[in-house]
């Protein structure tokens, strides 16, 4: 950005045509859906169900009790058919409760649904965000009422509607659809912390979103919506609120008077608000050259993938990976017979290109120079090989989002995020 | 259905090392065949065909000795028929860049050196400088330099600016050093006026040739070199800018202090080495500090030791010796220069001021205790 902090962001092929002129795919009647006990990083859950039980859409089958008590729902109703280790899309076996559907669609509803949300009482707000179980659905799951329930003096609330990893487009599609209940959304969290405004950060290449969402803040003056430029990591928060409000903070946004949240978790309140259920649908993005159907696909949260990539025409190819999230940050999945979790936005599948050897390293300084967090990721790399415990601190190996620019700007095609990954890994191991 | 397992990311963009290199390489190539041209117009063809020879020896030897150190140095055990040995003797050479080193080394050597001299710098460049330390990417100090200070130090008589009937052995930096700069002649202020006349003008010094290193044939070559590999962000611009604007302003206050006017920084900055070693060495990257602070220091410190050699010491090397020294210094500017962010950054601007204040209270309490 500067002239002497690099430009910490890159501009990337986005990829993004390939799915977000389509119509949504609806698949919304799968056999059977298992729902994962496990978000974001937590897998301490009380379980309220066992085997044969009978639940709704909206039953509360388990709950997070470890520091942060989320609750979560049953997508289908019918009978609870086991509870099994099954594949995550993390990686690891975590344990599933798998519903047999029974195509009743029976609902539980959690409380009477709000038709005016001005009614709802300014402390009651938290309450229901916490009662649904929202999780912030920019992929780190991140419980939202715990942001939300705050002391802290706050002037803005900064709804993320970047979505600046390449191929995704389900926050775009479903902003487009679902303006009004963003906007809705926006005002009412507004309200809850007493923030005086609002903005929505869209990217500046989405000319049909700006208007739909200029369209509809007409008659609310206090949201903003603001382009910012089509680069990577554009949705990180850090670069979004440096970007919009130019404010610079330590750990959390909190800090300078802001909350961030996902366009999609503002959506998914406000339309539960609407129902009095939680969230048990999603769109999800499935896109790459890997796949013989690109699109954005609507589903119950639970559904098996390979279901709904059978539904769509299979694989085609060789040498494929399955990426679970954007192909930036994302992970390789083994299988595909894994869960839609509630904060999965996408699955990718690439035909692996042929990979040229790594050669020396020039120090170009690119990484440098591209870092989104301002690190050296090469010294970085270095370190962590070498396992300096005290070069990794001076270096601020913590700080490391494995944003995956450094890896993509490299000219000598080092796998350098992967190292500075394990690197930060190390470190911070040391602490636990 | 089996799926790869990759760590991420699973994008990459298209820039190579090799696109890097090869943007090198074109530059290089193109400054040489500027100052051949132009010492072809001048000299004849004698000394062109001499310099021809330096540059062919150069770089044949260049590749040989990568060939021979890696031949020697591989685990035979590991590469079973000859063809394997030929692809890892292949791809290391490829890797080791032999020929920009030497395409350098050859630059930096006035017309008149023996081509024994060439060999012996170039083997020295590449075996020595940069084989030993790992290879390219590895090496502390810049090898093509080194080959040069070695070749200098080594055969200090032989290296010499002439070749016999063909071209003055005066230098307008040997004239100038042999005068201290006017440093110590203070009523002689036609000096600058009457070295520069003597070699055809300032319009000569940039377009023309000029007694030296192959590569003062070529200075406004070297600014249209600078321009491209800018544009092609192959090169940070902002180290020959502070470089050569760092020892424009002190040279001028100086020059000012001496009673000279502005032509005494312009002849400074337009004499020896300085455009190519700003252009060419200075930014190499292998040697040079990594983030944009950390260079800008380094070409600051860089300038004040130029300053210092040229202006106090009879060394005619002054550009070469201390960039020897600023590539020992890269390690411990990288040090602290390592933690960017946003809160630091009026603390990297002034460091940025501080470094080039010691620059002018260094160069000024030289020149105090000099007079």
């Amino acid at each position: 950005m500067g002239f002497f902090s690099g430009k910490n962001k890159v501009k990337i092929k986005g990829f993004k045509d390939l799915t977000n002129t389509k119509d949504i795919f609806e698949y919304l009647e799968p056999k059977i859906v298992a729902i994962p006990l496990r978000d974001a990083t937590s897998e301490t859950f009380d379980v309220h169900v066992k085997i044969g039980d009978y639940v709704k859409i909206g039953t509360n089958i388990a709950t997070r009790k470890d520091h942060f008590v989320v609750p979560i729902f049953s997508s289908v109703s019918g009978f609870v058919k086991d509870i099994k280790e099954m594949y995550h899309v993390s990686g690891k076996i975590v344990n599933h409760i798998v519903i047999e559907n029974d195509f009743k669609d029976e609902k539980q509803e959690l409380f009477n649904p709000k038709e005016n949300f001005e009614n709802i009482p300014k402390n009651d707000i938290v309450e229901y965000i916490k009662k649904l179980g929202v999780m912030g659905l920019g992929g780190a799951g991140f419980p939202t009422y715990v942001k939300y329930n705050t002391d802290k003096k706050v002037d803005t609330i900064l709804i993320n509607g970047i979505e600046c990893e390449p191929y995704i487009t389900s926050d775009e599609i479903n902003i487009k659809k679902n303006a009004e209940f963003l906007i809705e959304g926006t005002l009412l969290l507004m309200r809850s912390v007493d923030a005086k405004n609002g903005i929505i950060g869209i990217k500046e290449n989405k000319p049909s979103l700006y208007k739909v969402l200029t369209e509809s803040v007409l008659e609310h003056k206090n949201i903003k919506i603001v382009q910012t430029p089509d680069v990577y990591p554009m949705g990180w928060e850090r670069l979004l609120l440096r970007q919009t409000l130019k404010r610079e903070y330590d750990k959390l946004p909190i800090e300078v008077g802001v909350i961030v949240s996902n366009a999609s978790t503002v959506i998914e309140f406000s339309k539960s608000l609407k129902t009095g259920l939680p969230a048990y649908e999603r769109i999800i993005t499935i896109s790459g050259n890997g796949f013989v159907k690109n699109q954005n696909v609507k589903v119950r949260i639970g559904t098996i993938l390979k279901e709904i990539i059978q539904e769509m025409g299979g694989y085609k190819g060789e040498n494929l990976k399955l990426i679970y999230g954007g192909p930036m940050m994302g992970n390789t999945l083994d299988t595909d017979e894994v869960a839609i979790t509630s904060i999965a936005s996408s699955f990718l599948c690439m035909e692996e290109e042929k990979k040229e050897e790594p050669s020396p390293c020039l120090r170009c300084s690119r990484c440098v120079d591209y870092c989104p967090c301002g690190l050296q990721p090469v010294a970085l790399m270095n370190a962590g090989e070498q396992k300096e415990v005290n070069l990794l601190r001076e270096l601020s190996a913590f700080k490391c989002t494995s944003c995956g620019v450094c890896s993509y700007v490299c000219p000598s095609k080092i796998d350098v995020t992967e190292g500075v990954s394990k690197a930060r890994d190390f470190y911070l191991s040391l602490f636990e | 259905m089996k799926f790869l397992s990759k760590h991420s990311p699973f994008m990459r963009n298209a820039n190579t090392t090799q696109e890097i290199l090869n943007i090198v390489l074109f530059s290089l190539i193109f400054v040489l065949i500027w100052s051949f041209v132009n010492i072809y117009f001048v000299f004849g063809t004698i000394v062109l065909l001499h310099g021809i020879s330096m540059v062919v020896v150069s770089c044949i030897f260049a590749i040989l000795s990568h060939v021979f150190f890696h031949f020697f140095t591989m685990k035979k055990e590991n590469y079973k028929d000859s063809k394997a040995k030929f692809t890892y003797i292949y791809k290391k050479t490829k890797e080791g860049v032999p020929i920009i080193t030497a395409l350098i080394l050859t630059m930096c050597l006035p017309l008149g050196t023996p081509l024994y001299v060439v060999i012996v710098a170039t083997i020295f460049a590449e075996i020595f400088v940069k084989l030993m330390f790992g290879g390219f990417g590895f090496n502390i100090f810049n090898p093509a330099l080194s080959g040069f200070i070695f070749a200098v130090i080594s055969f200090s008589s032989i290296v010499s600016p002439y070749i016999p009937d063909a071209i003055t052995s005066s230098t307008p930096l040997g004239i100038m050093n042999g005068t201290n700069w006017g440093i110590g002649a203070r009523d002689y202020p036609n000096l600058i006026h009457n070295v520069v006349a003597l070699f055809g003008g300032y319009s000569n010094m940039i377009f023309g040739t000029m007694p030296g290193a192959i590569a003062e044939n070529a200075r406004f070559a070297i600014i249209l070199a600078f321009i491209y590999m800018g544009y092609k962000k192959v090169i940070d611009i902002f180290i020959p800018i502070f470089y050569i604007g760092t020892i424009f302003i002190v040279t001028w206050i100086l020059g000012i202090h001496l009673g000279f006017g502005i032509e005494y920084p312009t002849t400074h900055i337009l004499t020896g080495a300085i455009f190519f070693a700003a252009v060419f060495m200075a930014t190499d990257p292998v040697t040079n500090p990594i983030n944009r602070q950390g260079r800008i220091i380094f070409s600051i410190f860089f300038a004040t030791l130029t300053m210092i050699l040229r202006l106090f010491s009879n060394h005619n090397e002054a550009v070469g010796y201390s960039l020897l020294l600023m590539n020992t210094c890269v390690p411990l500017i990288d040090r602290h220069t390592a933690n960017v962010t946003m809160k630091d950054l009026n603390k990297k601007k002034l460091s940025i001021v501080i470094s080039m204040a010691v620059s002018f209270v260094v160069v000024f309490v030289f020149l105090f205790f000099y007079q």
